[in-house]
């Protein structure tokens, strides 16, 4: 009996390293993290959000930020929650920011950065990579 | 000589009721400037187009543009400010260097957007102060060139609405289905605007060949609705204008046969001429409609497509015209090679205006026949009546994400009338003629 448990964990860890099982969550994968004042997001609430089209949620008004150009969360983000390249983001705000509805979201440079300003700005709405999670940082979604 | 004060119409408004909201703007936006400093957020931009066009015509053409080449036309540096006064609350200026609009030979830095917007939620948007209006769909970026791979937006089009800066109340509602959006634009306001006409040969000693610019306040209110969605934007506005001169000065509706027998006659264009009498109007109307429509399937391949049709009231000689454009572009990688064509033509009677005026030819033993032949061809030139069609190939290079190299090809087909060539004296008009123009231009915002 006590042969066959051990057998048991053996596979059951062989499964989990390699031999098929995924983790839960990459360390690559993106976290959407807030102000606790954010309600939890869906895919299209956060594509709104970062396009300008929503600026508030149930009441709570939201300040949005991206992954500094060029990095490859920012890349991911825009990938797969917009299904956009750089290029074409950038090419959207500068149409929305001339004729006067808006400005782009800020861009944050690390995650200490992204820590700070979610800590720290009611209704802040930004992402890092999961494994940058820092304790006690709100999740609001996983794109 | 007062019939030439025939302008056209160009989008503008001023509501009765836009004290009213002015004032309950102003006052939030004091509310909104007694917030702590750390809620301001200040962000500051800019943009630029240095372009050269160069055409195989010695007169000018789209004012500026000749054999000589020109740096004139498509040049423009920006610089845009935009202030966060609250999460709800927020003032934009823009100022640009350009071409003087008013004056020939400027460069004159102007404030092309000033205005307090309020954004009470998702859903709406309220601005007040001076805006541009989206008459067509790149309007409100005509200054912005990396914004549109374009050298230049097809004239034919919108060289029809002379000015699209107001200053006025504008509101936008929006309604999101999914990842469609639907937009309501509506606005009214007024601008204080200059209308440029080139006379060839002037009527001396009365006009001076050359330019000549009048000075009109166009009011005007519209609506426009937008549907978006990520492939797709199409576009339905209508506006009313009315235009009437900053001097007060009343304009003609329509000029008078003058018969001196034997078959001969003038058009009475001004009564300071011998005649029954030039009937005036204090202001004139437009009616413009427009629809556009930009779709890029996948990314690459593009396709954008404007009709736009004016309708005159009140007078025989401001703007009634009907225009379009197709362009087709494919994106490959950086590069974005297109195709333009683009056709303007007035109202059958607008043409025969300006056909009638420039043909008469009182001979000379009339007393004063130079000069009434003088005044009639220069009432043809002041006249904005078109016929012409271009075609224009080009390509844009992306240098960087925010720098366009552009380079362009346009030969337009001109008919039997443009008021898109500045002549010098002397010179044969250009009617059933051609025109090459030849431009590049490095467009950069930041």
């Amino acid at each position: 009996m006590t042969h066959s448990l051990r057998l048991l964990a053996v596979i059951a860890l062989a499964l989990a390293l390699g031999f098929g099982m995924k983790p839960a969550v990459a360390s690559d994968d993106l976290v959407v993290v807030a102000h606790p004042s954010v309600p939890k997001l869906d895919l299209q609430t956060l594509q709104r959000l970062y396009t300008g089209r929503a600026v508030e949620v149930g009441g709570q008004n939201i300040v949005v930020a991206n992954a500094a150009p060029g990095s490859s969360e920012r890349q991911k983000f825009l990938a797969q929650v917009l299904q956009l390249d750089d290029e074409r983001y950038r090419a959207y705000w500068t149409v929305r920011r001339h004729v006067g509805k808006g400005t782009p979201p800020r861009d944050l440079r690390s995650p200490d950065e992204v820590a700070d300003f979610v800590r720290n700005t009611p209704g802040a709405v930004a992402y890092l990579k999961a494994a940058d999670l820092r304790p006690g940082l709100h999740v609001v979604a996983r794109p | 000589m007062n019939h030439p004060d025939t302008p056209s119409a160009a989008p503008t408004m001023t509501p009765r009721r836009f004290s009213r909201w002015g004032t309950r703007l102003a006052a939030a936006a004091l509310a909104a400037l007694a917030l702590p400093a750390q809620a301001l957020d200040l962000q500051w931009s800019g943009f630029g187009t240095l372009g050269y066009a160069q055409s195989n015509r010695p007169y000018a053409w789209q004012r500026s543009i000749t054999d000589d080449g020109s740096f004139e036309r498509d040049t423009v540096l920006g610089a845009q400010a935009d202030l966060r006064l609250s999460a709800e609350w927020s003032a934009t200026v823009q100022a640009r260097l350009a071409h003087d609009e008013k004056r020939d030979g400027v460069w004159t830095p102007t404030i092309a957007l000033a205005f307090l917007a309020w954004r009470p939620h998702n859903d709406w948007l309220l601005r007040a102060g001076k805006f541009r209006v989206p008459l067509f769909l790149f309007s409100e970026v005509q200054d912005v060139g990396t914004a549109y791979d374009m050298l230049r937006l097809p004239n034919d089009t919108y060289t029809l609405n002379p000015t699209s800066d107001v200053t006025g109340a504008y509101g936008t509602r929006t309604w999101q289905f999914g990842l469609r959006e639907l937009s309501a634009d509506f606005y009214s306001g007024s601008a204080d605007t200059r209308y440029r006409r080139w006379l060839q040969d002037g009527a001396l000693p009365v006009l001076a060949p050359g330019a000549t610019f009048i000075d009109v306040r166009p009011r005007a209110t519209g609506l426009i609705l937008t549907l978006r969605d990520p492939t797709f934007t199409a576009r339905l506005g209508a506006h009313r204008v009315a235009v009437q001169l900053a001097n007060g000065r009343r304009l003609a509706t329509t000029y008078p046969r003058v018969d001196l027998g034997n078959g001969l006659g003038y058009w009475q264009i001004s009564n300071d001429l011998p005649g029954p009498g030039v009937t005036e109007v204090d202001r004139v109307h437009n009616l413009v409609y427009t629809a556009g429509v930009d779709w890029s399937p996948d990314g690459r391949w593009r396709v954008v497509a404007e009709l736009a049709r004016f309708e005159q009231d009140g007078t025989d000689f401001g703007i009634e015209a009907k225009s379009g454009y197709l362009t087709l572009s494919r994106r490959i990688g950086d590069f974005t090679p297109y195709v333009a064509v683009s056709r303007v033509l007035s109202a059958g009677y607008q043409r025969e205006w300006a056909h009638r005026l420039r043909s008469s030819d009182l001979p000379p033993v009339i007393p004063g026949a130079a000069l009434i032949n003088g005044l009639q061809r220069a009432a043809a030139d002041t006249l904005l009546a078109y016929d012409q069609s271009s075609l224009a190939l080009g390509a844009s290079l992306a240098l960087a994400p925010n720098v366009k190299l552009k380079a362009e090809w346009m030969r337009t087909r001109i008919g039997g009338v443009t008021a898109s060539a500045s002549l010098w004296p002397g010179m044969a008009y250009p009617s059933e003629g051609r025109i090459d123009v030849t431009s590049v231009s490095l467009s950069f915002d930041f």
